[in-house]
């Protein structure tokens, strides 16, 4: 698979569109489902996960042939949510929480006053509740969990996404788990 | 009261399934006796099936047209620039070739120095070298720049470097070579440095 790959990427490299076109049949669902997790709105997944695509195609030529493909798009999609939620931030701030310990959102008040078919989705949402937790963790943890437990990369591929020795990866995982279990049950970490 | 026999970070270590076979029994002996971390333990387990229990996330359509749609276009300066990226040694090379030729170029223009390989029983006035007559020179004579008058005899070689030979008696023993390309000067020019560089560590 990751060799196939490589041989098309080569082929991209020559200016090949339709090959990259192979390369979105592959990693698109991944990558969207990705970037939803990262997120938290479909619409936004669905943007940067286009937006992902169109930056690996223009930096085609720094992927070289030895390397492999998944954790270099992981690299570039991450990068790109995590820039999104940085300018996004006014309209993101919606999504979380008014107090701590509370999972009723800004948007919460708001839907009850009408219906529209946008808050359909935003409903179909909310249903996810893992995703409502995730979305109150800082980016960084976020970013750990939802590579391990919902892209299911292995520790030694995370390093090769962000780029941080495997010890840092673990280390934020364990902050990460400890900062959910926090959310979940409504405890303080105790006695650290 | 939480433990504080550092167990917290043992209970990680047992979820990511890092432990020995020993450390796990040591680690659930713990737990039987620590109602902290066997609370502790009961979340952080409940956090992480909730974790891998996420639903996928399916995508609502395919969005490959779109993103074809929103790739640049290649220009062709850019496509120069790509190759060039591609391959840094060739490009290295590349460089290197041109610097090495363009300074053996002005070192060529600006070196018009009259010189003569072997002064000895050798006159030399102006741009002028001449081998005056009753001379003999034993062994291979090179002159550049120069107007070269032979009225004397060479017992060897004569090689002209972008010089004239204004006289000849047919006093040479040897041949008489005439270089005034650019490249024959170079591999003269270096074959000079070599045999210089080595002279000097002969003598020192």
């Amino acid at each position: 698979m990751e060799n196939e790959i490589n041989q098309i990427i080569k082929q991209v490299k020559k200016g090949n569109k339709d090959a990259f076109g192979v390369i979105i049949d592959a990693y698109e669902r991944r990558i969207y489902q990705h970037c939803y997790r990262l997120l938290g709105s479909f619409h936004d997944a669905e943007e940067v996960t286009q937006e992902a695509f169109v930056k690996a195609y223009t930096k085609i030529h720094t992927f070289k042939n030895k390397q492999k493909f998944s954790p270099w798009i992981y690299r570039i999609a991450t990068n790109t949510a995590v820039d999104w939620m940085r300018k996004k931030k006014p309209l993101y701030i919606l999504d979380q929480p008014i107090a701590v310990g509370e999972n009723i959102t800004y948007l919460d008040h708001v839907k009850n006053t009408s219906e529209t078919p946008e808050e359909t989705i935003e409903q179909k949402e909310n249903q996810d509740e893992m995703q409502q937790f995730l979305l109150q963790l800082p980016s960084k943890y976020r970013v750990v969990l939802v590579l391990r437990y919902m892209d299911e990369l292995s520790i030694k591929e995370m390093s090769e996404v962000l780029d941080l020795p495997i010890g840092t990866i673990k280390t934020q995982l364990h902050r990460g788990r400890e900062a959910l279990r926090e959310l979940m049950h409504g405890r303080a970490k105790g006695g650290q | 009261m939480a433990c504080t026999h550092g167990y917290q970070e043992k209970i990680h270590q047992y979820i990511d399934q890092e432990m020995s076979y020993n450390e796990e029994l040591t680690f659930k002996n713990h737990l039987m006796n620590c109602e902290n971390c066997l609370l502790h333990f009961r979340e952080l387990n409940n956090v992480e099936k909730q974790l891998k229990n996420a639903p996928a996330i399916s995508q609502p359509s395919t969005f490959k047209q779109d993103i074809i749609n929103r790739l640049p276009k290649e220009s062709k300066p850019k496509k120069f620039a790509k190759t060039i990226k591609e391959h840094p040694l060739i490009t290295a090379c590349a460089v290197f070739l041109v610097m090495l030729m363009t300074s053996a170029f002005i070192e060529f223009q600006s070196d018009q120095n009259v010189y003569v390989s072997n002064y000895e029983g050798i006159q030399v006035e102006g741009n002028r070298v001449i081998v005056p007559k009753g001379k003999v020179i034993h062994g291979d004579l090179t002159i550049e720049n120069a107007i070269v008058e032979i009225q004397g005899h060479v017992n060897g070689n004569l090689t002209l470097v972008n010089s004239e030979l204004a006289q000849t008696n047919s006093n040479i023993s040897g041949e008489i070579v005439q270089v005034n390309r650019f490249f024959k000067w170079a591999s003269m020019r270096l074959s000079r440095e070599v045999t210089e560089f080595f002279q000097q560590f002969i003598y020192q």
